[in-house]
């Protein structure tokens, strides 16, 4: 009587712990999938792919090889109930390959540097993105639209500032494939683009024709 | 005769009324979050070379709900910072339900007042909930000249204060 009592007592403990593991594992998870989508306004129509290479200084096809690291920009202190808390904006720092350019030319033998706004929070509790972007993934094949910065860096933020490709390989090497309608819809917008007038900089990547 | 007559006029005036009605009906949007507090504050502070521009956006939304907005005091939270910051893209300004509000000075200062107004404007509809809407509304994503709360803008507001 007494070692069945024990050992439904040990059932009994066996199962909270493992309720308790799977209440945690979950909560994790959910920590991680959570993304914060930043709301702006746009100097031009950021849905009109015409608009988008018109505005920015290079926009080309390339690999993602590596993440640099994060940067935390903007900061501002404000009140909470608990204190005082530091706000930053997360950026993202990668390393790619151009495969392709089709606005400006950028240097393709060697890896470069771009930065994304967006990334994980300074906490670490959350993503955070603008509305209609993505943070782009290792190995995969994105257009970015960029614009270089004073210092010659540059930068891809804002919606559709980053749109992912569908690729293959060709002779060993990987590339865009043609048939991709995200591609066919850049290259278009390209071919159509609406040049702003805007002080503009050059990136330090660039090549010189 | 007469009895047909009567049909048609029923008819067309049906068919007027539901013509006015889908003109002047609202397209409501908001997002699944706003920096109103539990008191449906938005108690604001920070400093920024547009303050005037925010004023009168702070100014046009306290327009339609009165006292909503408030610059932060020593007796309230603060529910939004806002601050400059320089960057060459194309955003103007964006809002992060963190609880900040920044303007790109790179694009803030080539804008005339309408605009800088228009985005002071449009970043406080975010904070308070509303989302992007139609050309013509403050909500409209590209920049504009617009100043004025639309009916969108401000069936939108109602519904996001409301819920």
């Amino acid at each position: 009587m007494r070692k069945s009592l024990l050992i439904g007592v040990m059932v009994l403990a066996s199962m909270i712990l493992i309720g308790f593991f799977l209440v945690l594992i979950n909560k994790t998870s959910s920590i991680e999938n959570q993304i914060s989508y930043i709301e702006g306004s746009y100097s031009i129509n950021v849905d009109d792919f015409r608009a988008l290479a018109g505005d920015a200084d290079y926009v080309f096809s390339a690999e993602v090889t590596g993440i640099e690291g994060y940067i935390y920009k903007n900061p501002v202190m404000i009140e909470t109930v608990t204190g005082a808390k530091r706000i930053t904006t997360p950026y993202t720092d990668y390393s790619i390959r151009v495969i392709e350019n089709i606005k400006g030319k950028l240097q393709t033998e060697d890896d470069i540097i771009i930065q994304k706004a967006g990334g994980i929070s300074e906490d670490g509790k959350i993503t955070v993105i603008f509305e209609r972007d993505v943070l782009p993934e290792i190995g995969k094949t994105y257009i970015f639209y960029a614009y270089a910065q004073e210092d010659g860096s540059l930068l891809s933020a804002g919606p559709n500032s980053c749109l992912k490709l569908a690729n293959e390989v060709n002779n060993g090497k990987k590339k865009v494939k043609a048939a991709d309608s995200t591609y066919k819809k850049v290259l278009d917008g390209y071919n159509h683009q609406i040049e702003t007038d805007r002080p503009r900089s050059k990136s330090k990547y660039e090549i010189d024709e | 005769m007469k009895n047909h007559m009567k049909v048609l006029c029923t008819l067309l005036g049906g068919a007027l009324l539901a013509c006015s009605m889908r003109v002047h009906a609202s397209n409501v949007a908001i997002m699944s979050w706003s920096l109103l507090d539990s008191g449906k504050h938005l108690d604001w502070d920070g400093t920024s070379e547009y303050l005037s521009y925010f004023q009168s956006g702070v100014d046009t939304w306290n327009d339609y709900k009165p006292g909503v907005i408030r610059q932060d005091s020593w007796n309230t939270i603060e529910d939004v910072a806002i601050s400059d910051y320089y960057e060459q893209n194309s955003v103007s300004g964006y809002t992060d339900k963190a609880g900040m509000i920044c303007f790109n000075k790179y694009n803030m200062s080539r804008y005339s007042s309408a605009e800088k107004q228009h985005t002071c404007t449009h970043e406080l509809g975010h904070a308070l909930g509303l989302a992007h809407n139609q050309f013509g509304d403050i909500m409209y994503a590209e920049l504009t000249y617009h100043t004025v709360l639309s009916e969108n803008d401000k069936a939108s507001y109602d519904a996001s204060y409301n819920r």
